[in-house]
């Protein structure tokens, strides 16, 4: 071993070495992931005199602040309890068939699955919109001449507008499905065939042996659906109409310069998002969690109807799993996106129902307005955005993966990233802002590189999360012992034994890094300045009615998510 | 037996039965008769078919030719779960999420029984796989003997008309394996059940089964009792696979009334009863290494054959001496080890195979090292 005498003392090179990268990885994951998330906690504590008086003894309004957050939170958790059942609803069958069944196409359904999760919410919004309520939509297909729905028409019973619910749906449902089905392929089939040659019928089998074994992937998949749903903000700020939603409220709030508010219902949704992640990763991560479902025995009396129903349902209604899901995916995933293509075919040169050329596709962007250039500008900076923020956060995140396998004290840093991810992310961007911004440290200004900063934030959990899941799903350990024994020094093994084989993690993690940087609404609203990227272009363009110009910026960005879908597909299949 | 768990015993018969996986023929036009409460095994190297064979029977799989009958039933088209097959699985895929009380009354408790009679069924069959005390436990926390116990027992408590052993003992410790052997052949035999088991073990086949089908390449070579099987074997095949035999080629030289003599390669002369080959026939020697006397130097006697030692292993009991022939073959021979010793590498030996003892077939058409594959 070599030794070095510094400061007249001697030091093994190697383990000051590895002491070095240790504290200098601890250190960056401390200033771009954890300070950011949690520094509003502390801006709110330590500004608790003011937020106070803002929130709860207004000399003007009173605790009108405090009465509207409580309405907002309890709206917006309504909305993500009842997205979360749908999505457990249309997940599980979906799930099922995807990890059991083979069939032509199979890989098609896949891909649409995952879609929700790689386009940009702002552009899925709008075309969700235009679908449903105006007359370029379904109503224009059935002859109504009109849209199918009204903008603000609310779901009787549970109280929530038809938009909002079917958009949040859709962009959560790929959380249960993903995680579910990877749990379900996880499993031996022979347990599910023991059970069936002991006599159960096909649903019995699912309900007593598949299901309860997958019952932890589902809980995981609903915590995450219920936080983005909690979170999101590109889609829902162009469906919502007249309502407010908590992330749309902090956006809100944030523009108008209400920071007490604002940080006070980002500092409960911190404390929320975590208090609800934190557990759940305990629960789900320790190895001997046996969901003990009540006995069988104790509930017979209604158990001998339940199978006799399950053996019907098994025979006769096997396909109404495969219906249902597939007229879920085509409705609400395909058919939005076949309108917008429509559309901008429609609206291409001029209003197809009012022939006037300013309603065109054209006008609006060579026109005086000149959209096109702001979209160019604003696609330069989202690729500027992405491309730097991933690569910062690959780095960060191989680190963050090295020590979190190597030191038993790091373990916990795994379940702490999680937060990040169930965080909304319009809170995170005015904590980034209250943080770096003029009114905090007063080191970065809002614009392209406080964006960077604040998609670093969720991108180094994405990259992490991927790259671990390789990590640990190929015995690296094994051949790093391997090569360790054949003479290799600890560098020698992670570069030519470690990184090679965990190099599809990082590239799936580095896409879906990029995927999310380029769809992010919510932070980016508030971080940005005068620096748009494309998902917060279409909004604005939205805001301003330029129905036409968020037409052909929508067609854009689901054309590059697909892209990015496609390379995704080749990556994480090889 | 009491009424509940009592089996309704059945007799099998499969006619014809195919099974194709793209170009493979995993099945190749078995028939077999299985007799009411036999214990019935199909014994076969890896890859011959054998657990295709039991999925088949138990309805997992979908035969593309043939038919399955159960006491005359023609079942081809009944699902598994209707089908009342007991399945023990090699890994035992005993519900991780579920105690070996709710394992073994899984069974009878989705086929709708009344809670009295699953609560005696589950008692019973505990009790009889001495069980009982461990009913609270999960499967992870048994040792691989009590896990594959549970398997049988949660296999016998559905009320199966038919057990299927999926190489029951393959996932046990060679010790352990000897012993749950007779273990898992009374439990069987106490209920009575018909059972078909599958294993690659000739001595696991050999030990436990009433009778024995031998499977090669998806075909049925052999169906007989283990004592036939061991003694005449009808080809090279089993002989090979399920004894410890030498084979050489020769060519029949005379037939008289007392038995042929065949010529070995390279001149030797062996002496046989058998009488069944004509003069000038191409053929196949086959002798047991413990039926080849073996005599320190070289001895005159008629029919000997000379070499050196060229190996010794030591068996325990036996040891095994390989003699490098002055033809060029190889002979193995088993002694008991009281005998071998006096043996070293490098004596010169006389060998001698009993003309009793060999079997002779007709020269195979692949050729012999074909036959000899067991992989």
């Amino acid at each position: 071993m070599q030794v070095i005498n510094l400061f007249g003392k001697k030091i093994n090179v190697r383990s000051f070495l590895s002491r070095i990268f240790l504290t200098a990885t601890l250190i960056s994951l401390g200033i771009f992931v954890f300070l950011p998330t949690f520094y509003l906690i502390s801006f709110t504590f330590l500004g608790w005199n003011e937020v106070y008086r803002e929130v709860f003894a207004n000399p003007l309004i009173g605790d009108e602040h405090w009465q509207q957050i409580k309405g907002i939170l309890i709206f917006s958790f309504r909305i993500a309890l009842i997205s979360v059942l749908i999505d457990i609803l249309i997940g599980i069958p979906l799930g099922y068939i995807l990890a059991r069944k083979n069939f032509r196409g199979k890989g098609v359904i896949e891909d649409l699955v995952t879609l929700p999760l790689v386009i940009p919410t702002s552009a899925f919004g709008f075309a969700t919109l235009i679908t449903w309520t105006t007359i370029a939509g379904i109503g224009g297909f059935l002859g109504l001449g009109r849209g199918l729905v009204e903008l603000n028409y609310v779901v009787p019973i549970v109280k929530i507008p038809f938009l909002i619910l079917i958009v949040h749906v859709t962009l959560t449902f790929p959380y249960i499905v993903r995680i579910f089905k990877s749990k379900l392929e996880e499993l031996n089939p022979e347990f599910e065939i023991a059970s069936r040659s002991l006599g159960a019928s096909v649903f019995t089998t699912f309900r007593s042996i598949a299901f309860p074994q997958a019952l932890p992937g589902l809980f995981s998949g609903a915590v995450l659906a219920f936080a983005r749903s909690l979170g999101e903000t590109g889609a829902t700020i162009i469906v919502a109409g007249v309502n407010t939603t908590a992330s749309i409220a902090i956006v809100k709030w944030e523009l108008e310069f209400k920071i007490a508010p604002a940080s006070f219902l980002g500092f409960l949704l911190i404390v929320i998002a975590s208090s609800m992640i934190l557990p759940v990763e305990y629960v789900v991560s320790r190895e001997r969690s046996t969901s003990s479902l009540p006995n069988l025995t104790e509930m017979l009396k209604i158990e001998k109807y339940l199978l006799k129903f399950e053996k019907n349902v098994s025979r006769k209604l096997y396909w109404i799993k495969e219906v249902v899901s597939f007229i879920f995916i085509g409705v609400c995933v395909i058919l939005p996106i076949l309108v917008v293509l429509n559309s901008v075919v429609l609206y291409w040169n001029a209003d197809p129902y009012t022939g006037k050329i300013e309603g065109g596709v054209i006008y609006q962007l060579f026109g005086p307005a000149n959209y096109f250039k702001s979209l160019i500008r604003a696609t330069a900076v989202s690729l500027i955005v992405a491309a730097v923020s991933t690569y910062i956060s690959v780095c960060i995140g191989i680190a963050a993966v090295i020590i979190i396998e190597k030191y038993r004290f790091c373990r916990s840093i795994r379940s702490l990233l999680k937060v990040p991810l169930v965080v909304p992310t319009s809170t995170l961007g005015l904590s980034m802002i209250l943080l770096w911004g003029p009114k905090g440290l007063g080191l970065v200004n809002p614009g392209i590189w406080l964006i960077i900063l604040t998609h670093i934030v969720f991108s180094v959990p994405v990259v992490v999360e991927s790259t671990l899941a390789s990590y640990e799903g190929s015995d690296v350990e094994v051949y790093e012992e391997a090569a360790r024994s054949l003479g290799a020094t600890p560098y020698d093994v992670a570069e030519t034994v470690t990184l090679p084989i965990i190099k599809r993690g990082i590239f799936t993690g580095a896409i879906l890094s990029f995927t999310h940087s380029l769809g992010e609404t919510g932070a980016t609203f508030i971080v940005m300045g005068r620096d748009a990227t494309v998902s917060t272009l279409v909004v604005n363009m939205v805001e301003a009615l330029a129905i036409p110009a968020a037409l052909f910026a929508s067609t854009y960005l689901i054309a590059l998510s697909l892209i990015l879908l496609f390379a995704f597909r080749k990556i994480s299949k090889g | 037996m009491e009424e509940g768990w009592c089996l309704s015993v059945i007799n099998i018969k499969l006619i014809g039965l195919t099974k194709r996986f793209g170009t493979i023929t995993a099945v190749d036009n078995i028939n077999l008769d299985i007799e009411r409460g036999e214990l019935f095994t199909i014994l076969g190297p890896t890859g011959a078919g054998k657990t295709t064979t039991l999925k088949l029977i138990a309805g997992l799989l979908k035969p593309d030719e043939g038919e399955i009958y159960f006491d005359g039933q023609l079942v081809n088209d009944v699902p598994p779960e209707e089908r009342d097959v007991g399945f023990v699985f090699q890994g035992y895929a005993l519900f991780p999420h579920m105690t070996v009380w709710e394992n073994v009354t899984y069974g009878p408790l989705v086929r709708g029984m009344d809670p009295e009679k699953v609560e005696r069924i589950g008692r019973e069959i505990l009790s009889k796989v001495h069980l009982l005390e461990r009913a609270d436990s999960y499967p992870r926390e048994l040792s691989g003997g009590m896990q594959q116990r549970v398997a049988l027992a949660r296999a016998l408590a559905s009320g199966s008309k038919l057990l299927l052993l999926d190489e029951p003992l393959s996932a046990l410790d060679a010790r352990l394996r000897e012993e749950l052997r007779f273990e898992l052949r009374n439990i069987v035999k106490e209920t009575g059940a018909t059972a078909i088991q599958v294993t690659h073990d000739k001595y696991e086949a050999l030990q436990l089964s009433d009778r024995i089908a031998i499977l090669r390449k998806g075909k049925v070579v052999q169906v007989d009792t283990p004592m036939n099987l061991f003694t005449k074997p009808n080809s090279i095949f089993v002989a090979n696979f399920i004894c410890d035999m030498n084979f050489f080629e020769g060519i029949v030289k005379k037939v008289s009334g007392e038995g042929a003599i065949i010529e070995l390669r390279g001149g030797p002369l062996v002496k046989t009863l058998d009488r069944t080959h004509r003069v000038g026939e191409r053929v196949v020697v086959a002798v047991r290494f413990e039926d080849v006397e073996i005599k320190p130097g070289e001895t005159k006697r008629p029919y000997a054959i000379y070499g050196k030692v060229e190996r010794i292993s030591f068996l325990g009991p036996f040891i095994r001496i390989e003699v490098l022939l002055d033809n060029g073959e190889e002979v193995s021979v088993k002694l008991p080890a009281t005998i071998g010793y006096k043996f070293e590498l490098g004596d010169r030996v006389t060998t001698f195979l009993k003309p009793t003892k060999i079997i002779v077939y007709s020269y195979p058409r692949a050729g012999l090292a074909e036959e000899l594959i067991v992989e």
